[in-house]
């Protein structure tokens, strides 16, 4: 006959399991993007219009302690009940992890039992204050799966410090990779790299978020655009099970380099994939070349938007897609019809630079340095297919016949016509006299 | 004008000389926590191996690598090798490191010219993740900071180091002001320390027993500028196994020994032969109050590395 204390004592290897299972994957440095997530989920719902000027996240983290606090609105009561610290029913545990966490917060539950054994949580609403504080090592000998949440009044309450509608978590007992990673100041920057970019949109929107005192900078993708140049723009709905995704898609061509070339996939503003030059969007080798130094000039953006983030194609982590999904599957065709012109146009460029015999730009190369970079995100939102300058219109249109001269002069004369037309190369020393000797013996006459 | 003597001083580069005598006087120290017969030294001689002579004449060091990367003077650099013990291998270093044997203790120094770059990453971590307890690691690096000049508009030093080595290598907390002048050095010596710490040992700690855990304990920071600004960061594979062979070396008992961010520079006062020797007599006491007519920064700067300080002369060996 069971009673309360042989409950008790099943509990904790139950938990330890769960817990071990759920961070066993979790890197250190997804963690607290999860957090800033929830910051940006509190954000969302004070403000409609995506302006989030005068709302921040500040991050402290050290070797003792991780302190987060925002003033993004805090997270409401029923929120919190029903989805953000919630763990189903563990009497029903039949071995199947997933069906224990709901879909929501999974990922900060996650997070906070990776980071340390001690948490606080502070919340405060227009409606009410709590405060959720869990010490694993308890927790885990009780039978009780919820995480208890205390109503408080703050000006009562030593552990409130809040005093803006906002959330704050304090961990503490920080595991010991966790603790030494803290200290790193290399960890410090590689967090504050992933954190700006995967937030790039909502840091462009005005959202502040400071890493161990160092506001997080807005980088933009940008794409070169100019009269001959356009990149592509692509919209498109996708509905299935009465779920609705939206998929835009921009591309064309950057600066030329290998470690930002790539596409850059976002769902609902957040990065889930960065420079990406992998199979899964689209680099195949089949339909598509495997991604190759002449392709250093691509970017494409895609981001999946939609009011039901379970019908976005992330994986649980946010960090990857599910290429699985169906939205995924059709945009990832989109995305390769749209890079084909713009493989087929760097395609022509590396084309023109084999045969060219001489250092300088190819032609198509010129035209593209004229375009100017332009941030992705202002580009219009018209449909457009990529348009480039025309690889044989581009050689033709050279002007007249050229021919090649070649001559020998005393060095230390070349050397003094270089000084005064302030020009570095023999190759300009020729074409600059000839100029003047043609402007002003021919051309006058 | 002073044009010719700065372009001899440059060929003979001064501070390099004393920088490679000081270390050698350092190594020597070694001793206390192996026998010295027992390192290997490998280095990028190029056709003087200065720093190979030395070694072998002052520490007796037998087992040397020179490395080399120019293939087309390959005979050139066989007919310069002073003593049959030094191997040369043709190649880069980031491919030759790695198929060297590196249970043996070693002495690396990686005598770069340029700035600091991603390339050389590949050679620290080689050294950092295989070589043994009681290694030493030297790295020399250029360490000019950007001029405004070779900029592009809107960038700024702190955005062109990060194209050049990348975001993810700069420590938390770096701003372009720390780039000026001898910054760059003092970014650089972070930069290189961190990514050992971080990167390298880091992860060869894991599961380690606590007292075999390998720290990269900095002996030399050096600076100094025969013409380019230059940076030599260097330490040793520490473990608390060898805590007492260390504290015996007393590696901090030498004048220029740093162990932190404080760096040694090497001030090369141009002084005559002459000067030297009547500086020399009243040495090694603090220099009093003297006749000799020298600014008395060049006296104290000599005074600090009088040991070490060449007497550069013509001659036919």
């Amino acid at each position: 006959m069971p009673d309360d204390t042989s409950i008790e004592v099943n509990a904790n290897p139950v938990k330890e399991f769960f817990i071990n299972i759920l961070t066993r994957d979790v890197k250190i440095i997804d963690t607290i993007p999860e957090f800033v997530d929830n910051s940006i989920d509190g954000a969302s719902r004070i403000r409609d219009d995506e302006e989030y000027s005068g709302l921040y996240v500040n991050i402290e983290l050290s070797e003792d302690r991780a302190v987060l606090t925002d003033n993004c609105g805090g997270i409401p009561r029923d929120i919190a009940e029903n989805y953000a610290f919630r763990f189903g029913r563990p009497n029903e545990y039949t071995g199947e992890m997933d069906s224990l966490i709901g879909k929501f917060g999974v990922g900060m539950k996650r997070s906070l039992f990776k980071l340390g054994d001690y948490f606080l949580i502070e919340s405060s609403t227009e409606d009410n204050h709590f405060v959720i504080e869990v010490d694993l090592d308890e927790w885990e000998e009780h039978d009780e799966w919820n995480f208890e949440m205390e109503l408080v009044n703050p000006d009562e309450d030593e552990r409130c410090e809040l005093s803006e509608h906002g959330t704050r978590i304090v961990i503490e007992e920080l595991d010991e990779q966790v603790s030494e990673k803290f200290e790193q100041d290399l960890f410090i920057s590689r967090l504050s790299d992933k954190l700006t970019s995967k937030n790039r949109n909502y840091l462009k929107d005005g959202l502040q978020i400071i890493l161990n005192d160092e506001p997080l900078g807005y980088t933009s993708i940008d794409l070169l655009k100019s009269d001959d140049l356009e990149p592509a723009y692509e919209v498109f709905q996708f509905e299935e099970n009465g779920e609705s995704v939206q998929v835009e898609i921009r591309a064309g061509l950057g600066e030329s380099n290998p470690d930002e070339a790539g596409w850059y996939i976002f769902c609902n503003g957040r990065l889930v994939l960065e420079a990406n030059t992998e199979e899964v969007t689209g680099w195949d080798g089949e339909t598509i070349p495997k991604f190759h130094g002449e392709y250093n000039r691509f970017r494409g953006l895609v981001n999946f938007v939609s009011d039901d983030p379970g019908a976005l194609p992330w994986n649980t982590t946010k960090t990857g897609v599910n290429p699985d999904t169906p939205v995924y599957q059709k945009a990832r065709q989109e995305m390769q019809s749209t890079m084909r012109p713009i493989i087929d146009f760097m395609s022509d460029i590396a084309e023109q630079k084999k045969e060219s015999e001489s250092e300088e730009d190819v032609p198509l190369e010129v035209e593209v340095k004229k375009a100017d970079p332009v941030d992705a995100d202002e580009l219009e939102t018209v449909q457009t297919s990529f348009a480039a300058p025309d690889a044989e219109e581009e050689e033709e249109s050279e002007g007249p016949e050229t021919t090649h001269i070649s001559y020998e002069r005393p060095v230390e004369k070349v050397e003094e016509i270089k000084e005064l037309l302030d020009i570095t190369t023999n190759k300009e020393v020729g074409e600059k006299t000839f100029d003047y000797y043609y402007e002003f013996e021919v051309e006058e006459y | 004008m002073g044009k010719s003597f700065e372009e001899i001083d440059y060929r003979l580069r001064p501070s390099k000389n004393i920088e490679r005598k000081m270390m050698t006087d350092m190594l020597g120290r070694l001793t206390h926590i192996r026998p010295l017969r027992d390192y290997r030294y490998i280095g990028f001689g190029s056709t003087y191996f200065s720093d190979h002579r030395l070694f072998h004449k002052e520490l007796g060091i037998n087992n040397m690598i020179s490395i080399e990367q120019v293939f087309q003077d390959e005979e050139r650099f066989r007919f310069n090798k002073p003593y049959d013990c030094i191997e040369i291998r043709i190649g880069k270093s980031r491919d030759e490191l790695p198929e060297l044997d590196w249970d043996v203790p070693t002495i690396l120094w990686l005598d770069y010219e340029e700035k600091l770059m991603p390339y050389m990453f590949k050679d620290i971590e080689q050294f950092a993740s295989s070589a043994p307890v009681g290694s030493v690691l030297f790295v020399t690096v250029n360490a000019q900071p950007t001029p405004r000049g070779h900029l592009d508009d809107e960038e700024d030093r702190l955005d062109r180091l990060k194209t050049e080595i990348g975001s993810e290598n700069i420590p938390h907390g770096i701003t372009k002001r720390d780039l000026r002048k001898w910054g760059t050095a003092r970014v650089y010596r972070d930069i290189i320390n961190q990514k050992i710490e971080t990167d390298y040992l880091y992860p060869r700690n894991q599961g380690v027993p606590d007292d075999e855990q390998l720290e990269f304990r900095q002996l030399v920071n050096f600076h100094y500028q025969d013409n380019a600004k230059m940076l030599t960061v260097g330490g040793i594979l520490y473990s608390d196994h060898i805590k007492e062979e260390y504290n015996n070396a007393s590696f901090e008992q030498m004048e220029f020994v740093r162990s932190g961010e404080e760096e040694y520079t090497i001030k090369t006062p141009k002084l005559t032969f002459a000067e030297m020797r009547s500086l020399d007599k009243l040495l090694p006491k603090p220099l009093p109050d003297n006749e000799i007519p020298v600014p008395e920064e060049d006296k104290e700067a000599y005074a600090e590395l009088y040991r070490y300080f060449p007497r550069f002369s013509e001659t036919e060996i």
